[in-house]
């Protein structure tokens, strides 16, 4: 059974792969191949595959969109910020690495400060109203 | 010398011969490995000190955690799959440090539990039991 990798990915180092590394393209043949393509980080690559994973399009496609963001360690507080592309990870310091969207960022930062915060700010008057 | 953040920090499971990150994890303990005594007292000890030797092996003890458990993720569904057919299985712990130093180990057991509650999200708490202990960087293993 096969899928290909989506993502890089790390293994246990062997004769195929001696610095234990599983670039995007790799083949994986394995009984347990479609697991892989359940978790999102590799397509099918066989019809068994694709038996076994059992998965619609539109299942293989949230796997795949999911994956990254599992891959990069993000707290799912994070999510939002990931999708709205303002972020990519954290810096081994903790702040985000910045996504395709970070110029954004600052109206995103002001927008859920005025949603956090108490006070009504000039032109906002009377928008739960509505 | 720095302080490292956790957030970024990732477990991984070895599914299909490669290591695939675990999914909404929110918080790690462990493994909390520790190197066997005994405590090796004698009736001519003058000392009021109860001395303590090693055994020379160590106890990898276990690695458990939270996470905001999705039923239907594939990812989480691989840790029941641990529980209907229990197996050793390889993980890797990878800190958020710049060098993203990974422990490698071998888990022998699992244990899995969800956790429902009125005021928070479904969340699930696992853990791992080691076979011998993480293979620490620079310091050899056992594993």
């Amino acid at each position: 059974m096969k899928a290909e990798l989506i993502v890089d990915l790390t293994c246990i180092p062997c004769e195929a792969h001696p610095e234990g590394k599983l670039p995007k393209g790799t083949v994986q043949d394995h009984p347990e191949a479609f697991r892989l393509v359940r978790c999102g980080c590799a397509v099918l690559a066989d019809a068994e595959c694709e038996v076994a994973a059992g998965m619609t399009a539109e299942q293989l496609t949230k796997a795949q969109n999911g994956y990254p963001k599992v891959a990069a360690g993000l707290l799912p507080e994070d999510y939002p910020a990931w999708e709205a592309g303002y972020m990519r990870g954290y810096y081994p310091n903790g702040d985000w690495i910045p996504g395709p969207n970070a110029d954004e960022l600052d109206e995103y930062e002001w927008q859920e400060r005025k949603r956090e915060s108490p006070l009504v700010f000039p032109g906002d008057e009377g928008v739960d109203d509505e | 010398m720095a302080q490292i953040k956790c957030k970024g920090t990732v477990l991984e499971q070895e599914i299909a011969a490669a290591y695939v990150a675990v999914a909404q994890v929110i918080s790690i303990d462990g493994p909390e490995s520790e190197s066997e005594t005994y405590e090796s007292d004698t009736l001519d000890n003058t000392d009021a000190g109860i001395p303590y030797s090693h055994t020379g092996r160590t106890e990898g003890g276990s690695l458990s955690g939270d996470l905001f458990f999705d039923p239907a993720l594939a990812g989480h569904t691989n840790f029941l799959d641990l529980l209907t057919t229990p197996q050793a299985e390889n993980w890797k712990l990878i800190f958020a440090d710049a060098a993203t130093t990974e422990w490698p180990f071998v888990g022998a057991g699992f244990s899995f539990s969800p956790t429902v509650a009125l005021n928070d999200g479904l969340k699930g708490s696992f853990s791992i039991k080691l076979s011998k202990i993480p293979t620490f960087p620079g310091s050899g293993s056992a594993a």
